[in-house]
């Protein structure tokens, strides 16, 4: 199988993080503050100094580990206080924005309002800004949309959210692992990611990143391991914040996959894939019947979407996985709103994402099936 | 030749609902060509294994490739039952004959 959808969950995880696993489960379990080995406590304390260390990250910030981005986004949005403000977001939001604030703006809390990016998916700083209002209380920010694959300005909204007091939640489920990070100089308030995809760890965990003088309250109560003669949440990070049990596995495969990232260099992983992705986008380009979704001056090289004629997106991904075993997303990548803005609406489109494993043959391959599907399908 | 199992679909946005059809042998030409006493078949056979279209107008369509040990079915509206049932007919059919 040719596997070109990194972009939904990175496969395969490279070796390391397969063994930590297997290592793990191996071996007695350590659960912090439930047994009396004290290893578990400075294995989880050291990883959260290394991811914090990999989005450089200095000591004004905290990471709170959780089964991905969808619950660090509901821990940032209903642990703020955003009663009676209103939130703007922009139509790049994947739906764990999308619908965790639709849901308190249909309980009658917040008012909702959505800066639309414009015909090839990017983001002009000035329609966020022209929604600003005395009642902005946060904004809710892709770093890189999962759909176009483009880098959002999100220096430049951090600085206009601190201007006029406003907290800046940024999702970061497809920017990290695929360009460097820096959030002292980004500066958000909270900053959501997951394992699973760029990161090379397993499904189920993630994690949140928060300012620590953010003032986020309790998302999830529950037990801790900690203080437990309490009978409410104690106020001690991570306690606060890291109710029930930990995803141990989840956590070390994080920490594995963010060696590995170290290790090869996250500069070689953007020029392998930009390599990988200019083969495809100049053969798109020569064919008039593939068009392509995407601004060149703010690409990050991770995804790309396009369509092939009038032909819909599941009709082309299904031809890629039956007639040549190439594992592609089709359809709006729960990602409903920038489909309005890029014309790519109900449908949406095709969507490839190769990783530092993929080879050049493989994506020939898919060049020459697309490119035959565009020629006999159109 | 068998039909084993269908499976619901719920990705696909390009129909009302689609439907995986699962065989207990893969199919072959012959096997297709005998769907067009439903409907039109159109083959390409510079896709795939050769990637095939049963179009049954105004109710469903069938695609999938030769040699595969399955297909999928997609409805033009919501009267999945009936016309799931008027597939698994013209299997039977077709596997008797």
């Amino acid at each position: 199988m040719i596997y070109l959808n990194n972009t939904a969950t990175s496969y395969p995880k490279p070796s390391s993080v397969v063994n930590c696993i297997g290592d793990y489960l191996s071996n007695p379990p350590t659960n912090f503050g439930r047994n009396t080995n004290s290893t578990s406590k400075s294995i989880i304390s050291d990883i959260r100094s290394s991811v914090l260390s990999f989005f450089e990250a200095n000591d004004d910030y905290n990471i709170v580990f959780t089964s991905g981005s969808t619950e660090s986004i509901n821990m940032a949005i209903f642990g703020s206080n955003l009663i009676d403000g209103e939130v703007i977001i922009s139509s790049a939001e994947h739906n764990s924005v999308i619908r965790s604030l639709m849901e308190l703006k249909n309980r009658g809390k917040i008012e909702l309002k959505i800066a639309q990016c414009n015909y090839n998916g990017s983001l002009d700083i000035n329609s966020v800004q022209e929604l600003l209002t005395n009642k902005t209380k946060m904004i809710v920010i892709n770093h890189i949309s999962n759909v176009t694959g483009n880098i959002l300005d999100v220096k430049e909204i951090s600085k206009l959210a601190k201007q006029n007091n406003i907290l800046l939640l940024i999702d970061g489920s497809q920017s990290s692992g695929n360009i460097p990070i820096n959030l002292n100089e980004i500066n958000p308030d909270f900053f959501a990611f997951t394992s699973h995809k760029s990161l090379f760890g397993l499904q189920g965990s993630g994690g949140l990143i928060i300012r620590k003088d953010s003032q986020l309250g309790t998302f999830k109560y529950g037990g801790t391991g900690f203080k437990s003669n309490m009978l409410t949440q104690p106020e001690e990070f991570p306690h606060k914040y890291e109710a029930g049990t930990q995803n141990i596995p989840g956590i070390l495969s994080l920490a594995k996959g963010i060696e590995f990232i170290n290790e090869i260099g996250i500069n070689n992983i953007i020029e392998h894939k930009k390599k990988l992705m200019l083969q495809i986008i100049n053969e798109f380009e020569k064919n008039n019947n593939i068009k392509m979704y995407y601004d060149k001056n703010n690409y990050s090289w991770s995804v790309l979407s396009f369509n092939i004629g009038n032909l819909s997106p599941d009709e082309v991904s299904y031809i890629l996985k039956g007639g040549y075993d190439i594992e592609v997303r089709a359809g709006v990548h729960c990602a409903p709103l920038i489909h309005h803005n890029i014309g790519t609406d109900p449908m949406g489109t095709v969507r490839v994402s190769p990783s530092i494993f993929t080879t050049e043959e493989e994506v020939a391959v898919l060049i020459e099936a697309v490119k035959l599907i565009a020629s006999e399908l159109v | 030749m068998k039909l084993l199992y269908l499976e619901i679909i719920e990705t696909c946005i390009e129909a009302k609902s689609a439907y995986d059809a699962f065989f207990s042998d893969t199919l072959s030409k012959e096997f297709i060509d005998k769907f067009s006493k439903i409907g039109k078949v159109v083959y390409n056979e510079k896709i795939g294994s050769t990637y095939f279209r049963i179009i049954v107008r105004g109710k469903y369509t069938i695609k999938g490739f030769i040699n595969s040990d399955n297909f999928r079915i997609m409805m033009a509206d919501n009267l999945d039952n009936e016309y799931l049932y008027e597939i698994k007919q013209n299997i039977e059919n077709i596997t008797k004959s």
